[in-house]
Formats: C-alpha cells, sequence, structure tokens
C-alpha cells in the first residue's frame, strides 16, 4: 500500500507491476491505491473499461490495464490506482505495488514494445537494473477507447 | 429591425401574455409563492435580456421590480396589496415599452424616473407612504403624515443587493453541494450497515431537507437562458460576411432555452468556431451560389432546445458541405487512415474525419477560421463537458452539427430501472407513460422481422431493455414486465420493455468520461443511496441505436425541424369523451402529464370540490360533470387525464380516451365560453379544444372572473380596487 510521502519532487514515481513488465507513474497524479471493490459493468463498454466503482463516494471508471496490454483480466480484488484526468475519475487495475522511487534519468523506449504498450509508455527508466515503463495516464485511457474509432 | 431584438420584443410580450394568468391569480392571492415564483422568473428573464440589447429603461424597470419581488420572496408574509399594485405598474409599463420597440424599431425616450422612484421608494421606510400615494394615483408626489398600517413587521424592508461572484467560486459551492449530497447518501448506507434506518433519525432527516433545499437554490443560481450564447453570433455573422464578402441571413432560436452557466461557457468557443467555419468555409459566395442553384443569400440557422434533461443545440447551414476527397486525403496525409481503409468507410465515418486532430477544413489558412484549432477541440471541449458533437454532412446541400449537452451537471429526477440487479435510470422528464405490459390498452404487434406496440392510436417501436444491453434477459413473465413510453424529439419515440421500474429520488449526474460517453447509450451515472453505481439511459442514443435506423433520408429533417421542442407537440391533442358528455373534447398534448386511472378510494369531496390523492400528491379534479356516487362502488377505477399548466395541476376524468392526432381550429368559441378555445373536427366529429389554462382556472376560481380571455391587467382598474 503506498503512503503518504511528504516530499515534493516531480521526479518521485509509484512502481509497481502490470503483467510481467514494471511500470512507473508520476507519484503526482496518483490520488491514492485502494483495493478493488465491487464493480459494476457497463454494458458495450471498451473491452479494457471493466465497469464503474465507487470509492469514497466518488465515482471512477475502472480500467483493467491487464485486458489494455493484452495480458489476460485483472483479478477481482486486485489493487487500483486512483488518478483523474480531464476532470473525470479513473481507476487503473495494477497486479502489484512496490514502492514510491525516485527516477531521474528517463529516456525514449527505443525498444518496439508489444502492441498493447505501445501508446501508452514512450519513457522508460533503469532502476538498478531493472527496466521501468514510464505510463502516462492519458495515454493509457486514451487507448481504452480501443483503436482509433470513426464510427 | 435587428432580428434579434425583434425575437427579444416577441418573447417579452409572449411572457407578459403567459404571466398574466399569474399575475391575476397572484392578485386574488398575493400569498401564493408559486405565483410569485414565475412572476420573478419572467422579470428576471426580460432584465437579462434587456441589458443585451441596451434597453436601458426595460432594464432599470425590470431590476427594480426584480428587487422588490426579490425581497417578498424572501419575506414569510403574503405582499401587501400596496407592493402588488405596483409589480403591476412596472409590467404594464414594461409591455407598453416593449411595443414602442416592435413598433419603432428602438427604444423611446422617455422618463421613468417617477415609476423607479416609486419600484425603489416602496422599499425604504421613510419613504413608504409615498409610495403608496403613487400606487393609488400616479401623479406628483405628495409627502404626507407616515401612515400606522405601514409599520407591520411583514414589511419591514431587507436591504438587496447584487453580489458579484467569480465563476469559479460557484462552480466550488457547486461541487461541494454535490459532493455532500454523495456523501449524505454514503452516510445514510453506513447507517444502514450498522443496523440503523436514517429515515427513522430525526436529525438526519431534517439534514437530508436543509441539503435538498440549499441544492436547489445553488443550481438555480446557475441557470441562464441560452440567449446568453446566442445574443452576439448577429453581429459575429454580419462582421463575418463584410469581411469574406458572403451573404448570409442568420436565424437563432430558443434563445429562452436555460442551460447551466458553466456550460455556457464552455460551449461559446465551439459554437463561435463550428459559426467561423461554415461562413468561411461551407458557405459559397453569391456568384458561387447562384451557379450552384442556389439563393444568393445563404441560410445559416442556430436553435436550441430542451431534450430530456439534455440541450442540443443545432447549427445548419445550406452551403457546399464537407468536401470528401479532401478530408480523406488529409487525413491519410496526417496518419490517421491507411489507404486501404478508405474504401470500407461511409459516407458518416467520412465526415466524422473532420473531428481528428490536425484536420482543418480550409483549402488555405484564412483570418477567419482554420488558424489549426479544428474540429477536434470543439469536439474535445463538448466532451469534457460530457456531451458530444455530431456532423451531419449534404455533400452540396449544407453541414449540419448538433452538439448535445446536459443541461446542467448537476441533479435530475429519475426512474429506475432494474436488470437482475443492476440499475438504470432513466431522466423523468422523457418519460411520457409508463404502462404494465398485461395493460388492455397496449397491443404487442410484429412486423418485418420488429416488434411494435401500439398505444392508443400510435405505432411505436419497441426496444426490449436487455438485448439492447447485450444482458442475459431476466426471468420476469412477459406481462409483469413495464413498458416505458420514451419521448424523443423528430418523431422517433419508442417504447422502452423493462423487467421492472420504480420510482426513484433525485439522482445527482455526473458526466460520463469519454470512454464511456462515446458508447452513445449513456448521459451520465451516478451513485445513489446504496453505493452502487447506476448508469443514465440516454433515450436519444437508445433510439439512435434502435430506432432511427429505417430511414436513411430522414436525419436531417428530423434534426432541422425541432425548433424548441415544443411545437411538434403543441399541434397534437389527446380526443377524448369527457364523464358525461356525448361531445368529443381535446386537450393539447403539451399540456398532458400522463393517463391514470384513479381508485374511487383514492376521491373525496372536500372544500366543495373534488380531490384526488395520488402517492400523497392533492391533485383537483375538473368536476363540471363528474360526481362522486353517493355510496358504496368504492371498488373500480376512473381514467383521468392529468393536465398542467405552468405549475398547477387538474385531473379530467375521461369515459374514454380517443386517439392523440393533430387538430385545426375550424371556428373560434364565443367569448364568454368558460373553457374552450374553439372547435375542430376530427373524422366528421366535432371536438371542443379545451384550454387547460381557463379549466385550471376555472376549477380553482375563488373570485368570479368575468373574462377569461383577457389576460392584460390593466394597473389603474386594479390599483382601485387594491386602493379600497
Amino acid at each position: 500500500m503506498m503512503k503518504r510521502h511528504n516530499v515534493l519532487a516531480n521526479n518521485l514515481f509509484l512502481v509497481g507491476r502490470i503483467g510481467h513488465s514494471w511500470i512507473g507513474i508520476s507519484a503526482e497524479q496518483v490520488e491514492a491505491v485502494v483495493p478493488m471493490g465491487e464493480v459494476v459493468p457497463v454494458p458495450h463498454a471498451p473491452a479494457a473499461v471493466k465497469g464503474l466503482v465507487a470509492i469514497r463516494s466518488r465515482l471512477l471508471t475502472l480500467i483493467d490495464t491487464n485486458v489494455l496490454i493484452g495480458q489476460g483480466v485483472s483479478a477481482d480484488g486486485a489493487l487500483m490506482m486512483i488518478i483523474s484526468d480531464a476532470g473525470h475519475g479513473y481507476a487503473l487495475t495494477i497486479d502489484e505495488v512496490d514502492d514510491v522511487v525516485a527516477l531521474d534519468e528517463l529516456k525514449p523506449v527505443s525498444a518496439i514494445l508489444a502492441s498493447g504498450w505501445q501508446g501508452i509508455a514512450t519513457q522508460m527508466a533503469d532502476n538498478a537494473g531493472r527496466a521501468i515503463l514510464i505510463v502516462e495516464p492519458p495515454l493509457l485511457i486514451a487507448s481504452a477507447n480501443g483503436p482509433l474509432a470513426t464510427a | 429591425m435587428d432580428e434579434m431584438l425583434r425575437e427579444f420584443v416577441g418573447e417579452t410580450l409572449d411572457m407578459m401574455e403567459a404571466i398574466g394568468g399569474d399575475l391575476v391569480a397572484w392578485q386574488i392571492d398575493p400569498s401564493d409563492r408559486r405565483r410569485l415564483d414565475s412572476i420573478f422568473r419572467a422579470i428576471h428573464t426580460v432584465k437579462g435580456s434587456s441589458s443585451f440589447f441596451e434597453l436601458p429603461r426595460v432594464t432599470a424597470i425590470s431590476h427594480a421590480a426584480e428587487n422588490i419581488l426579490e425581497i417578498l420572496r424572501a419575506r414569510k408574509n403574503a405582499p401587501d396589496r400596496k407592493s402588488v399594485s405596483i409589480i403591476l405598474r412596472a409590467f404594464d409599463h414594461i409591455r407598453a415599452l416593449a411595443h414602442a420597440i416592435a413598433q419603432d424599431g428602438f427604444e423611446p425616450e422617455g422618463d421613468d424616473s417617477e415609476l423607479l422612484a416609486v419600484l425603489s421608494a416602496n422599499f425604504r421606510v421613510s419613504d413608504r407612504d409615498q409610495a403608496e400615494r403613487y400606487s393609488r394615483k400616479p401623479s406628483p408626489p405628495k409627502t404626507g403624515q407616515p401612515e400606522n398600517e405601514s409599520e407591520q413587521p411583514g414589511s419591514v424592508p431587507i436591504e438587496w443587493r447584487s453580489v458579484r461572484v467569480p465563476l469559479g467560486l460557484l462552480d466550488t459551492l457547486m461541487n461541494g453541494v454535490s459532493d455532500l449530497v454523495l456523501a449524505r447518501n454514503d452516510f445514510a448506507l453506513q447507517l444502514r450497515a450498522s443496523g440503523i434506518e436514517p429515515a427513522d433519525l430525526a436529525g438526519f432527516d431534517r439534514f437530508s431537507e436543509i441539503l435538498s433545499a440549499v441544492r436547489g437554490s445553488v443550481s438555480q443560481m446557475r441557470m441562464v437562458p441560452l440567449l446568453q450564447l446566442f445574443a452576439p453570433l448577429p453581429r459575429l455573422v454580419h462582421s463575418l460576411c463584410d469581411e469574406l464578402g458572403k451573404n448570409v441571413s442568420l436565424t437563432v432560436d430558443g434563445g429562452q432555452v436555460e442551460i447551466d452557466r458553466e456550460v455556457i461557457e464552455s460551449l461559446r468557443d465551439p459554437i463561435i468556431h463550428v459559426i467561423r467555419n461554415a461562413i468561411d468555409h461551407g458557405i459559397e459566395d453569391s456568384e458561387g451560389r447562384l451557379a450552384a442553384g442556389k439563393a444568393a443569400t445563404a441560410q445559416l440557422s442556430i436553435s436550441g432546445r430542451h431534450d430530456g434533461n439534455r440541450i442540443a443545440i443545432v447549427i445548419e447551414d445550406d452551403g457546399r458541405g464537407l468536401d470528401d476527397d479532401g478530408l480523406i486525403e488529409r487525413a491519410i496525409a496526417a496518419g490517421h487512415l491507411t489507404d486501404e481503409r478508405v474504401s470500407g468507410l461511409t459516407q458518416a465515418q467520412i465526415a466524422n474525419l473532420i473531428f481528428l486532430p490536425g484536420l482543418s477544413t480550409a483549402q488555405s489558412v484564412t483570418g477567419i477560421s482554420g488558424r489549426g484549432v479544428g474540429m477536434d477541440v470543439v469536439k474535445a471541449n463538448v466532451e469534457k463537458l460530457g456531451g458530444s458533437v455530431r456532423i451531419h454532412n449534404r455533400p452540396g446541400q449544407g453541414v449540419m452539427i448538433s452538439i448535445d449537452v446536459p443541461m446542467t451537471l448537476t441533479i435530475i429526477s429519475a426512474l429506475a430501472i432494474d436488470v437482475d440487479g443492476q440499475g438504470f435510470a432513466l431522466p423523468r422528464n422523457v418519460v411520457d407513460e409508463v404502462l404494465l405490459a398485461s395493460n388492455d390498452s397496449v397491443q404487442r404487434v410484429e412486423a418485418g422481422g420488429a416488434l411494435m406496440v401500439r398505444v392508443r392510436g400510435r405505432m411505436l417501436p419497441l426496444v426490449v431493455l436487455e438485448p439492447l444491453l447485450g444482458l442475459e434477459s431476466s426471468g420476469i413473465s412477459l406481462s409483469d414486465r413495464a413498458l416505458i413510453l420514451c419521448r424523443v424529439a423528430g418523431s422517433r419515440s419508442f417504447v422502452l420493455d423493462v423487467p421492472d421500474v420504480r420510482d426513484h429520488d433525485e439522482l445527482v449526474i455526473k458526466p460520463l468520461p469519454p470512454t464511456l460517453m462515446s458508447i452513445g447509450l449513456y448521459a451520465g451515472f451516478s451513485l445513489p443511496d446504496n453505493g452502487r453505481p447506476m448508469l443514465l439511459l440516454d433515450v436519444d442514443g437508445i433510439a439512435n441505436h434502435a430506432v432511427a435506423r429505417a430511414p436513411q433520408s430522414q436525419p436531417v429533417e428530423t434534426m432541422g425541424e425541432g425548433e424548441d421542442g415544443s411545437a411538434e407537440q403543441d399541434e397534437r391533442w389527446l380526443c377524448y369523451r369527457g364523464w358525461e358528455q356525448s361531445l368529443l373534447s381535446a386537450v393539447p398534448m403539451a399540456n398532458i402529464e400522463r393517463l391514470i386511472d384513479v381508485n374511487y378510494t383514492q376521491l373525496t369531496r372536500a372544500g366543495g370540490r373534488i380531490v384526488a390523492n395520488i402517492n400523497e400528491e392533492m391533485v383537483a379534479v375538473d368536476n363540471a360533470d363528474f360526481a362522486l356516487p353517493n355510496h358504496g362502488s368504492d371498488t373500480g377505477t376512473v381514467r383521468m387525464i392529468w393536465a398542467s399548466h405552468e405549475h398547477s395541476h387538474i385531473l379530467i376524468p375521461v369515459r374514454d380516451v380517443v386517439q392523440l392526432v393533430p387538430l385545426k381550429m375550424r371556428m373560434p368559441a364565443q367569448e364568454d365560453s368558460k373553457v374552450a378555445l374553439g372547435l375542430a373536427l376530427f373524422e366528421g366529429d366535432i371536438v371542443e379544444m379545451i384550454d387547460i389554462r381557463r379549466l385550471i382556472e376555472r376549477a380553482f376560481a375563488q373570485v368570479k372572473m368575468s373574462d377569461r380571455g383577457e389576460v392584460n391587467v390593466y394597473h389603474d382598474e386594479k390599483a382601485q380596487r387594491f386602493g379600497q
């Protein structure tokens, strides 16, 4: 469980695991990490939208990151990171939360990522030998819409 | 005369006309808060719009009158007659000015200081008696001895001031109140979990009451007419035309529709952008138009209307339409599209390419539009509000863009539909009627593989909720299911077949994120008391999915026609046979709330009238030709039409309901007719067209009023009556 760090620095990242990959999300953007409660499904929603959850009387759209990256389905009761984007609240599943660490040197991702990861992570960091993909929540949320919807 | 000004005058006069009945009723019973509220709203609207047109006299008078009404509203006691007569004077004065503006095209010069003095003096203690004098005789002021009568505690003046509040603060307040409601619901849930029923706690009840009162006033604070958005458009169009050498006639409609202030603010830029685009790129110059066989002057229209709890703004031009090939070319160039995918695109999909980032419709970048801020930004801004933008392109004939946004980001009253334990909400104001599937008046029909329902002469498509949502059918037997008649503009109404429906309290609606908005079936979501998120169904979206598919050519006409949504309904009348009548009667559909079967046990004769107790609400029954049986016969029901006008309601007992039809008045009613407007023909039978307002007034009149047709109020006469 994430603890509140009183350090005000923008190089702090919440490091966790989605599928087999370690990811980092700017700690400033993560409002909380909580276990998944009851999920109300949304008929006809894109596959990656698991449904709606209410956390402390706030309505959130739950995005299953495992579906997004094409790695099956997140377990019920998995952890969720709560974030906001453009005035809307979202919960993103995360399989494991490791720590909040300072990552100083971010580099563009030069390897070609598996299709589900493309467009979600554009930068990465080397954390003591661990490759950490830096995930941009707005990109992740946009990709939950599925491929470009022209209809 | 300026088009907008003409509209303002027309609207003002209409409103004066409409409010006439309220004024009369208010005079009779000054303690009637509802009348006072509607009078206040009318004057508030006049004030708001008059300031746009720089009509200082109208603004000053309406402002002063509004101040008084504000004070009257804040008081517990009923207003004294003096205040009433002063308000009447102000109304008459505004009406006279509006007439003059209509005639001359500008506000006549004149001095209203006397009236204004009366209006403001009325609420200064020292000048109270002076005002009294004014109201009796609108001639030179005289100072006199203060009268003791004016020292009643009820008329102690309250200093009225307006305060400028930053929008951000208002938003914070609004969000705070919404969150408070959600937190209250959460609290109730926790109480229940610990075995306490919140309704049993007096304190909690009181808390809820206060909260809903506060919520009401906060939402009201934020509502403004669409006119605020539309008012600057004629000037914008004019200057664009000058600059670009084009001829455009702009039609604006629906300025009276009220919408949340925040929504308006966020719509301003998108709408201006769309209009600029239309004039710059869509509309041809006069030669081009003539060459294309069109009138030299282009038509551009913008209209707003209520659609359930949403506002639809439609902007339509009759220019050249979008250039499909150009769009495809640019979409490929911008990397959004590959050559292979082009062939599979439908017309609608091609038009939608315009919403992709980086696609400007301009052949070249001009100073007016095409500066790189494109339709993608418009779309993003509207979606941020929980709205949607749709485009309909008719190559060579024009473009129609409809922007659909929630009326407010706040609270609606809703029906709750249960599908296997999951709740969905449906805004109550789009629901015409709820029927049990076993009701005799409904008939399921199948034709060409489609299900339809015949209800009182209307044949409507049937949409079954579970398959629509891709859910398992719930095991409710067919006859126990409920049918919801959903009203959708553009004759796309349908019947929603649901397993179960129940009434629900008001719901705080939050806008959906774009991901869920784009599904097209939901208009928002909410967190009700039980703590389980609930989706708000979007009837317009459901109609798009399940109803409007058949006639491909229709969308343009159907969207274009919706002026304010009422035009179409106003012309439809419900024909019925009254309780003891052989003659057919008809009431305007717009006045009908619903049809209900009232049990005799719900009816009581009291206070010289018959009243019905419907879910603890007392509604008067029109008893012109209806009487309660003296004894027995407690069983059985009477079918009634629940009609309303403004905020008054009445139940009309009917023997049978015939049909919903368009009627045309063939002969006006004689002047002394109590409730009839005129006579029409329906399938060869004579139909009496009933004016609900008069019917309600007849039912509620405590004092016999001679001439119902006359809604004008002559203040002199009234002032005399009150002066006694």
